[in-house]
């Protein structure tokens, strides 16, 4: 069976110093069907966001496979990953790494430089409810604001799969569930992939499937049949 | 400790120091390097005018009596007179070299300074030649030279080979720029053992003064011992020589202060932009030195010794090797023109100050970015910095805002927001291409010094300098001949507005090997009636067509009046220049010092010329210091180059650093290498093109700058041609392009992991 994403045996190997490395990611082995809403959980330090870089084409695997709609993305040049990244995913940070000197309408826009086509950038400003501040530079936005603005640039070039990495990390949690609801309409709606990296685990019951990584290894694969929309959760 | 701190930083951001360190140490050398060179010269010409006792000042006449000696002695203000007998000569077997005879009686004012041999002696018979001369002509100390005075031939043994204070600048003639030691030389003989060979009393024509009365005072002095004679005085100051000197040692004072400026400067500015980012980025520790109970004060003091630091080990550097190696380098360069017996360097100490003073300025820079940092209380200060706020601009509201690019508008947004970084980077850029640009500037003008003088204004081949000796017979024989052109070349004293000004009568006889130019460059003939001025001495006097001039002689006759018709323009010799006709109409004869032709030298070897110069020797030694020059100019745009490339590669790694998480964020989203590399190069380039254009009348003005030190009598137009614009733009663009290649080298380390894991 052929899966959208699928980690084969993945190793990340960080050298430190000349003799000492660190292992970071241990063997990895999980799949994620189209569509699906993923939470990867796991304490500071577990190695989820290394895997959030791997898949996203940030970073390099020392060893194994990642089959992104059966291709191996490991095989890419540097070239091939920056169209990956550029056509394929889109990034939500946890300091949503918004251009201060580019107003919120101007942060979106940008992404059309890279890839053609996609969609309006009004319209999804206005889907992210930012429609009267898409005038007006990131340092004039709230924090929540500035993560929708990060969220519209990522789903402007109506990408395959949004990766988010601690998106609400950074938030006040009224502000965070605003925030977490969109990017489960996202997928429920929209029906995108969406993969949110997250150390709280109260998540766990909104998403479709959970991850859970330990020290660099898959603990469990927790497939949800009901998720609860997040606005539903307890915080 | 925090010294510790520091050295570590320093390590970090070794790039940005280094850059400071660099421009610190260029424009301390260059500083106290040309202060050397121009102090050296001011002191090496004094103390030889010292030890050679140098006359104050020369009065010249005919037929000096002791009787009028002794009367000059008594007046009040006049320590000592001394008389002395000049004449030009030229060697018995060589008429193309003109010898300058001093025949001296009694050798207590201005001494010669002994080379090699004896010291001059008046008691001594025999003959004291110039070293520069007798080294050309391989004439050594114990030869005997056989030489033609009027005339007569003697013989004298050459006792020593000297130097003497009034020739330390020494041309044959005013057409010359660069003195020929090959063809022109002075020697020195005692008046007590020439008489002997001349058969007859010698006549003085110069009397040698040493007095501290001012021109005005020895004037009224010398009227009154001289009441019914012809005689013309000369101030120290005013000898063509000493003034020649004292104009080149104020050109090299003025480079002094414009080139390390723009160094300096721009040492000072990095300083302030890299501990803005240095105490920014710091901010933290800073509150965390704060919290752990550090004074302000000291804290202070801890940023402050960077640019302190930095900036004592440049200048140090700077200032111990300055001084020795611009020296050896320009005197290279001088001595082509002047001859001194010593060349050494010399600071004046109150540079020191200076070099403190931009110590100073880089510890205050350091003050100046930590002193921002410090305001508030510990605790606020250890919470992050909110970011710049994005602003909108001016330019925004425009209709065309919109429709450009979003990597323009990126930039130009950025360049509004670090105002600083951008002027920094355009002064550096002004700097570089004014500095080309005037090198080129140099090489250009001096090229069309040779073109002006001889191929335009004089175009004879040889100029053939008649003597006194010529015989009447032989002149009637040459006046024969049509295609030569006779001159009368006369030094004379003008009589501007009361003002008496030493210059040159060039009185024209009929012929094509003199073409005058106005100041804009087209041909004009001189007047049939009144005369013709050089532009130098009008704007120097500011006389204008319609002006009366009077001038006379010197050692002539009287007061002659006459009337500007027009200015020309000659880039290397000023004075008066009048047709034969023009002369003739004033009741005035020509009587022919010279003339030209376009026969070759060799036609000329009879004996009966004082001296015969081509004009092909005389382009070719200005050819020969057109090569030292070289070197200069070389030295000029490596100055430039480094100062660009510093300035470039050091702010575009700020940009790099400062806009890396912009850059990295974009990596992310999928922008390609060369698209990035677009971004980041792009306002650099635009940089470079202000500061291109900019410097483009910068470097012209530096240019006018510098050859308004040329001295009097040059009339130099400053000319830049296309090649040198081509070149310098090109370069400069060239540079930056380079430059910025190597920067965006660093796009490919950017590390997208780490870049976004958090703000700090």
């Amino acid at each position: 069976m052929n899966h959208f994403i699928e980690f084969r045996d993945v190793n990340k190997e960080y050298r430190l110093g000349k003799n000492n490395s660190f292992l970071a990611v241990d063997q990895i082995n999980f799949s994620i069907e189209m569509g699906e809403f993923v939470v990867i959980l796991g304490p500071s330090g577990a190695g989820k966001s290394t895997v959030l870089n791997l898949l996203g084409g940030m970073d390099r695997v020392t060893k194994g496979t990642i089959l992104i709609d059966g291709k191996d993305i490991t095989q890419y040049n540097d070239k091939e990953l920056t169209n990956y990244r550029a056509r394929d995913v889109g990034f939500i940070f946890q300091f949503y790494n918004l251009i201060p000197s580019l107003t919120a309408r101007e942060n979106v826009a940008l992404v059309k430089e890279v890839v053609g086509g996609g969609l309006d950038v009004d319209e999804v400003l206005e889907s992210v409810g930012l429609k009267e501040h898409r005038y007006q530079f990131p340092t004039q936005l709230s924090g929540g604001e500035q993560q929708r603005v990060s969220i519209a640039r990522a789903i402007c070039k109506d990408p395959k799969l949004l990766l988010c990495d601690e998106p609400t990390g950074a938030l006040d949690s009224d502000t965070g569930v605003i925030i977490l609801s969109l990017l489960q309409d996202m997928s429920k709606i929209g029906g995108r992939t969406v993969i949110i990296v997250s150390h709280n685990a109260a998540l766990a019951e909104a998403a479709d499937k959970v991850i859970r990584i330990k020290n660099g290894k898959v603990r469990e694969v927790i497939i949800n049949e009901n998720p609860k929309p997040v606005k539903e959760v307890n915080w | 400790m925090l010294f510790r701190k520091m050295l570590r930083d320093l390590k970090s951001n070794l790039v940005q120091f280094v850059s400071i360190f660099v421009m610190t140490f260029m424009g301390i050398f260059i500083f106290t390097g040309m202060n050397a060179v121009g102090e050296g010269m001011d002191q090496s010409v004094s103390d030889f005018y010292k030890e050679t006792k140098l006359a104050d000042a020369l009065i010249y006449g005919s037929d000096f009596t002791m009787e009028e000696v002794q009367n000059l002695r008594k007046q009040e203000g006049i320590h000592n007179v001394e008389r002395r007998l000049q004449l030009n000569a030229s060697l018995a077997d060589n008429t193309k070299s003109m010898i300058q005879l001093n025949i001296v009686e009694s050798n207590q004012i201005c001494l010669n300074h002994i080379v090699e041999g004896q010291a001059f002696e008046p008691d001594k018979d025999g003959i004291w030649l110039n070293s520069s001369y007798a080294k050309e002509n391989l004439i050594h100390v114990g030869d005997t030279l056989s030489i033609k005075i009027q005339g007569q031939l003697i013989s004298k043994t050459v006792q020593g080979l000297i130097m003497h204070p009034e020739y330390v600048y020494a041309l044959k003639d005013e057409n010359e720029v660069i003195p020929d030691h090959k063809t022109f030389g002075y020697a020195f003989l005692s008046a007590h053992f020439f008489s002997g060979d001349w058969g007859f009393d010698l006549s003085y024509n110069q009397l040698l003064l040493k007095s501290n009365r001012d021109k005005k005072s020895i004037e009224t002095i010398k009227n009154t011992v001289f009441p019914n004679k012809q005689t013309i005085l000369v101030m120290q100051e005013d000898h063509t020589s000493v003034r020649m000197f004292q104009n080149e040692v104020s050109q090299m004072k003025a480079m002094q202060t414009v080139f390390p400026i723009a160094f300096l400067l721009i040492a000072i500015l990095t300083t302030l932009t890299t501990m803005t980012r240095l105490t920014s980025n710091q901010r933290t520790q800073i509150g965390i030195l704060k919290s752990v109970g550090f004074l302000n004060r000291k804290i202070i003091w801890h940023y402050m010794s960077y640019g302190v630091f930095i900036g004592t080990v440049s200048s140090m550097l700077g200032l111990f090797t300055g001084p020795i190696f611009l020296p050896k380098l320009m005197f290279k360069f001088q001595k082509g023109f002047y001859t001194l017996p010593e060349w050494n360097g010399s600071l004046d100490p109150r540079i020191t100050i200076i070099v403190l003073g931009g110590i100073l300025l880089c510890g205050i820079s350091g003050f100046y970015a930590c002193y921002k940092e410090l305001q508030g209380v510990a605790a606020q200060i250890l919470r992050p910095k909110p970011p710049k706020a994005g602003k909108h601009t001016k330019l925004e509201k425009s209709r065309w805002w919109n429709n450009l690019k979003f990597d323009i508008q990126w930039n130009i947004r950025d360049l509004l927001r670090n105002r600083l970084r951008s002027v920094i980077t355009v002064v550096g850029i002004i700097g570089c291409m004014t500095l080309i640009l005037c090198a080129f500037g140099l090489r250009d003008t001096m090229d069309d010094i040779t073109n002006e003088a001889y191929d335009q204004i004089n175009t004879y081949d040889t100029k053939i300098v008649l003597s006194d000796s010529t015989s009447s017979e032989r002149m009637i024989e040459l006046k024969k001949n049509q295609e030569y052109q006779f001159i009368q070349e006369t030094s004379v004293e003008i009589n501007i507005r009361d003002e008496i000004v030493s210059s040159v009568l060039t009185v024209v006889g009929d012929g094509v090997y003199i073409n005058h130019r106005d100041k804009f460059g087209y041909k004009v003939e001189l007047p049939k009636k009144g005369l013709a001025i050089t532009n130098k001495i009008a704007e120097l006097h500011d006389l204008k067509v319609g002006n009366m001039v009077t001038w006379r002689l010197y050692g002539t006759g009287s007061w002659v009046t006459g009337e500007i018709k027009v200015i020309i323009r000659n880039p290397i010799m000023q004075g008066i220049f009048i047709s034969e006709e023009a002369y003739q109409a004033m009741d005035l004869v020509l009587r022919p010092t010279a003339f030209l032709t376009d026969e070759a030298v060799s036609e000329f070897s009879n004996n009966d010329f004082a001296s015969v110069q081509s004009k092909e020797d005389i382009v070719k030694n200005m050819e020969t210091m057109m090569e030292t020059m070289n070197v200069m100019i070389a030295i000029l745009v490596l100055a430039a180059v480094i100062l660009g490339v510093v300035v470039l590669y050091n702010l575009g790694i700020l940009s790099f650093q400062e806009r890396i998480r912009e850059l990295t964020t974009l990596k992310v989203l999928g922008f390609q290498y060369h698209k990035l590399r677009q971004l980041l190069q792009m306002q650099n380039i635009w940089l470079t093109l202000i500061g291109i254009i900019i410097g483009v009348p910068g470097g012209y003005l530096l240019l006018t700058y510098m050859l308004k030190f040329m001295g009097d009598s040059f009339d130099l137009l400053p000319h830049i041609t296309v090649f040198s614009y081509g070149v310098s733009i090109i370069g400069t663009l060239l540079l930056s392009v380079v430059v910025n290649w190597f920067l965006s080298r660093k796009l490919r380390t950017i590390d997208m992991v780490s870049a976004l894991k958090s703000v700090e």
